[in-house]
């Protein structure tokens, strides 16, 4: 209870406070403009968070966060764009809402579903979590290691078309998780003579060439389209506040199931929102009573959709708190501000420091209650902010990216590799190979090295690996994942020959 | 590498075991991939990537700018190269209208010189300055 009132303490702060309202006007912001991640935003607030307290840095990038999960619904529900990945089914009714003339509605019904989607998913967290974690002090190396490969091999089955390219990225993550010093003794590895290469790529860098600025080049692979710059529909948007929270507290079965399912994904880890609402939305429909209204501008579906992205929130941190393992990039980044300052994550942070884990569940609280009173006084201002062109963004956010990173270290040796690690990630993109797998391979690597080392060092028998229950227990769900794959790729491709072969 | 005598795996053998396991892949990948390319494909192949070039171009623009910007930054400093950048890529991407090229004008400085000055005043960051 201590810890309770010491953690609410610090994030009820004025200046806490404050910042987090920035930070999720940012958060709506930056996922409402088309090409610009939610993950992108997170990126570029680390930074800036350094001179704060460690919780308040967390804090402030749990209400980009959340905030972002609504933003990308506004460019989805008006311009049928998804704003970021995770809203991609919110285009398929709450577009067609909107051209039916109801841009308002649409707007409000998944605003709210954001908000009470959030809200059930920290209440999950704060239930799953703390008993995950006193579970999981117990493990010992071995468990950690067959963890780290089922965590690896479920990220490589579950993002992107392909099991095969999925691990190819991992593995890629893992190597590059090898450059620099070794975990345990210290010892250089393939510093191949530079020192640029001598203490390791920094993650961070990594993560921003990774995801923003290949992301920023492939927004403007499309000539034609960067040079016209769209815009929105602007016409009256009238939006009934109170009749449509009526509306959405009405589907209380649909609101339920679709925030479970996103908790359920967000805590898998690799599959975050952008999975969860595809998956929220065909469950929606499955179960509705009137499955062919789907598609057509259904509530059910714009409920659906924002509910199970902005839920996976709250999921992903399960396993982040519980673990120490991050559920998906933007988990990975709130881990790595973590240990910026000096905090170690793992089964331990809630033993050591309950404060922090509880001020972040607050954190997530507050953040969507302000996520829903930014969006409800100030929406019409955001619908301009969708409107920015594309040609505009994409250099400016590029030298966000260059200043983020240079602001980290200070050392101008990063932008180097920044640039090429940019360039390798627009590469991987380019030629269909998920990214989220290779991030996790590099936050994951060196963890599970010191992990298999330390079990091998305790004990010099690899039996152990098989021989201890839960260690087991995970290598049979790793084997099970990828099998899983492997069978739904010939299953869908037996189909495929057989639709050729009836027409 | 040498082993250490006090643990049977040394710091070699975790990444001689990931690299193992990429080669195996990468080999399964590549065999799959040639079997799947059809036999005339060869012969477009340098055509097809000069189309490929042609229709990517903006985004080479771009990782050829982010390259130049940060190998000149340590020599002229952040403003003068962040300057330099954004402009050339802003006026490249931007349609050519007046209001356009006054925006990206605006950006430009306010990206470069702002930038520069809150990092320096607000959060005690000082950017590359040159030589």
């Amino acid at each position: 209870m201590d810890a309770f009132l010491l953690g609410a303490s610090q994030v009820l702060s004025l200046s806490t406070l404050a910042m987090m309202l920035l930070g999720a006007i940012a958060g709506i912001i930056a996922a409402a403009i088309p090409g610009f991640t939610v993950t992108m935003a997170i990126v570029l607030t680390l930074p800036l968070t350094f001179t704060m307290d460690p919780l308040q840095g967390i804090a402030v990038m749990l209400s980009v966060y959340v905030g972002g999960y609504t933003g990308g619904l506004i460019s989805a529900a008006l311009l049928g764009i998804p704003g970021t990945p995770s809203s991609v089914a919110t285009t398929f009714d709450a577009f067609p809402m909107s051209r039916n003339g109801e841009p308002g509605r649409a707007l409000s019904l998944g605003v709210w579903a954001s908000f009470f989607g959030t809200i059930i998913s920290t209440a999950v967290l704060i239930v799953a979590a703390p008993p995950l974690a006193i579970f999981a002090v117990r493990l010992g190396p071995w468990e950690y290691f067959s963890l780290i490969v089922f965590a690896l091999t479920i990220v490589a089955s579950l993002v992107g078309h392909s099991l095969q390219r999925g691990l190819i990225a991992a593995l890629i993550g893992l190597v590059i998780a090898t450059i620099g010093t070794d975990p345990m003794m210290g010892r250089p590895r393939f510093d191949m003579g530079f020192e640029l290469l001598a203490a390791g790529l920094p993650f961070l860098v990594v993560l921003i060439g990774i995801f923003a600025i290949s992301q920023l080049a492939s927004e403007v692979e499309d000539v034609n389209a960067i040079k016209t710059g769209e815009r929105l529909v602007t016409s009256d948007i009238e939006f009934r506040t109170w009749s449509v929270m009526r509306e959405v507290l009405m589907r209380p079965v649909n609101l339920i199931r679709s925030s479970l399912i996103g908790v359920g994904i967000g805590a898998l880890p690799g599959a975050g929102g952008s999975i969860a609402n595809l998956v929220a939305y065909d469950q929606a429909r499955r179960s509705s009573k009137t499955p062919e209204k789907f598609g057509t501008g259904t509530p059910d579906g714009v409920v659906a959709s924002e509910a199970g992205n902005s839920a996976t929130a709250g999921g992903g941190l399960i396993p982040l708190i519980a673990l120490g393992i991050p559920g998906s990039a933007v988990d990975a980044i709130l881990m790595a501000s973590l240990m910026v300052h000096g905090i170690s994550v793992g089964p331990r942070l809630i033993l050591d420091n309950a404060d922090l884990v509880y001020g972040m569940f607050l954190a997530m609280a507050v953040s969507s209650l302000m996520m829903l009173a930014v969006c409800l006084v100030s929406m019409r201002l955001f619908l301009r902010v969708a409107e920015v062109p594309k040609w505009a963004v994409v250099p400016i956010v590029l030298v966000c990216c260059v200043v983020g990173s240079f602001a980290l270290n200070n050392r101008v040796t990063d932008l180097y590799l920044l640039a090429a690690v940019g360039l390798l990630g627009y590469a991987l993109k380019a030629l269909d190979y998920p990214l989220a797998p290779l991030v996790l391979g590099v936050i994951l690597g060196p963890i599970a090295e010191t992990n298999l080392r330390r079990a091998l060092m305790t004990d010099n028998d690899w039996t152990l690996f098989l021989t201890r229950p839960i260690s087991l227990l995970l290598l049979v769900a790793a084997v099970l994942s990828v099998g899983w794959a492997i069978w739904t790729v010939l299953k869908s491709r037996k189909h495929a020959t057989k639709l050729k072969d009836s027409s | 590498m040498p082993t250490s005598r006090f643990e049977v795996l040394g710091a070699g053998a975790f990444p001689m075991l990931v690299h193992g396991a990429l080669i195996l892949l990468l080999t399964g990948s590549i065999i799959g991939s040639l079997r799947k390319i059809p036999a005339d494909a060869y012969g477009r192949f340098a055509a097809d990537v000069v189309a490929w070039g042609k229709a990517k171009r903006l985004v080479f623009v771009v990782f050829a700018g982010l390259g130049l910007y940060v190998a000149v930054m340590p020599v002229i400093g952040y403003t003068s190269s962040t300057f330099l950048f954004l402009i050339t890529l802003l006026v490249t991407l931007a349609p050519k209208t007046r209001t356009a090229l006054v925006v990206a004008l605006v950006l430009a400085l306010v990206f470069s010189f702002g930038l520069n000055w809150l990092f320096a005043e607000v959060f005690n960051v000082f950017l590359p300055r040159g030589n």
